[in-house]
């Protein structure tokens, strides 16, 4: 029997969608999250770093590069293929779960 | 970047985590934690400590890990904080209390213990070591009786002038219930003696009158009163830092050992595994019995007649020695065979 797809916290589904396009270090996952989400979404620095740890020991991102700005650390994330793949999974079933939403509205009996 | 944030960063562990979270929050013009950010960021630092970021379960074992430990750091500063505490009256005060519960009776008292606890087998720190405490391990305390333990008349009315007097000398005192042997078939109480309690300035009286002793005389009635002392709030306050102390000590400890484990052999992760969760068998339930004795105790308003962490060192003690045991085999497993974890270099 295939494994149910366990669904997504929304933070780790947005931290994802912001690693698409690009590589990108902790502030910019935030900015891109934000202007993603059009502001739905704040990330808070610990719950961004919790969310790259557990992606990273799951294998759905990894180290891009490191670099060292005015004195200070600054590591870039990028997605892996399983994290490609992930993505792809959760977005079909909030595709699926948003058909079925919709199909049920449009079925709604119109009230007086 | 504020001391706030430097400070607040150090719930992470050593590495270059910290520096991240320093160049994320200066990108993001943050110039002073709010509670919200501080709450985050030592939640999930502490997070970060235990290591294994995908594991729910070692956020488990190392909750109930704190727990012990956090009941022994209780557990310690309790026992310190007590030898601090106002001592015994004796002498004049001692006989001035004496006199108010049993004038003209030529009262005296006995302690029955030299230090703060009494065991009826005295045994030595060596002998408590290896083998804990005797069964009626308690706290010391002050028995009072009129000389020969017999006063002439009637309890009931001697028990409520013993109140009259105390009351007179500034005691609070309870209202005197009824005691005796229960009539299994009514459930009603033999009326055969009387009991009531007084507190005063960090002590506490419990006074019983019986008529039911052996070889009391016709128309007396065996009288004592029990002098003990009372928790002070403050050693409350000590246990509990010493808790939530204990606790995390416990908490940064599991993240050490998980985090000088999580990338070894399955033989080295199982020789950690394996003994810290068969000490939890051992030592939990003495912390999950422990910790709400402590607080019953302070709530309940009455003198503590055990120490609430007097089961890890009677009955429980065979149980907690071979748990430390076992929490000593992980760490040291750990420690020996453990490495630190590994840095990830970036492609």
């Amino acid at each position: 029997m295939a494994k149910k797809a366990k669904a997504m916290r929304e933070p780790t589904f947005w931290i994802l969608t912001a690693l698409v396009k690009q590589a990108r270090h902790g502030y910019g996952i935030i900015q891109e999250v934000s202007a993603l989400s059009e502001g739905q979404v704040t990330l808070q620095a610990g719950t961004l770093y919790a969310a790259l740890d557990r992606l990273h020991a799951e294998g759905l991102v990894e180290v891009d590069h490191d670099e060292k700005v005015d004195g200070r650390d600054r590591r870039y994330y990028r997605l892996t293929t399983g994290g490609v793949a992930a993505l792809e999974a959760e977005t079909a079933r909030l595709e699926r779960n948003v058909r079925t939403a919709a199909t049920q509205l449009a079925t709604r009996p119109a009230t007086a | 970047m504020s001391r706030g944030y430097r400070l607040l960063v150090r719930a992470y562990p050593p590495g270059r985590r910290r520096g991240e979270l320093l160049d994320t929050l200066a990108e993001a013009g943050r110039a002073r934690p709010t509670v919200r950010e501080a709450v985050n960021l030592l939640r999930h630092g502490l997070r970060a400590r235990l290591g294994r970021p995908a594991s729910r379960g070692v956020v488990v074992l190392a909750t109930m890990i704190a727990l012990v430990t956090g009941f022994v750091g209780a557990a310690v500063t309790t026992r310190i904080a007590w030898e601090f505490a106002p001592g015994y009256p004796s002498g004049a005060r001692l006989e001035a209390i004496e006199e108010s519960l049993f004038p003209g009776l030529d009262p005296s008292s006995e302690r029955d213990g030299d230090g703060l606890f009494h065991d009826v087998s005295e045994r030595s720190f060596g002998e408590v070591f290896l083998r804990g405490h005797d069964e009626d391990f308690a706290f010391a305390t002050v028995w009072i009786g009129p000389d020969g333990g017999f006063v002439k008349g009637d309890y009931p009315a001697w028990t409520a002038a013993a109140q009259q007097r105390l009351v007179s000398e500034g005691w609070q005192v309870s209202d005197a219930e009824v005691t005796g042997a229960t009539w299994i078939a009514t459930g009603e109480i033999d009326d055969s003696g009387r009991r009531f309690t007084a507190t005063r300035d960090g002590l506490a009286l419990t006074v019983q009158t019986e008529t039911d002793v052996v070889d009391t005389p016709a128309g007396s009635f065996y009288a004592t009163a029990e002098l003990d002392r009372l928790t002070p709030g403050w050693i409350t306050a000590a246990g509990v830092l010493g808790m939530l102390v204990g606790g995390l000590i416990g908490w940064l400890i599991t993240g050490w050992a998980s985090r000088r484990t999580q990338e070894s052999s399955g033989p080295v992760r199982s020789l950690t595994r394996e003994p810290a969760v068969l000490a939890l068998v051992l030592l939990l339930p003495q912390a999950l019995l422990g910790l709400p004795a402590m607080v019953f105790q302070q709530v309940s308003g009455g003198p503590p007649v055990q120490p609430f962490w007097s089961l890890s060192l009677t009955y429980g003690f065979g149980c907690g020695f071979l748990g430390f045991v076992l929490f000593a085999v992980a760490l040291i497993t750990a420690a020996v065979a453990g490495r630190p974890a590994r840095v990830e270099v970036s492609a």
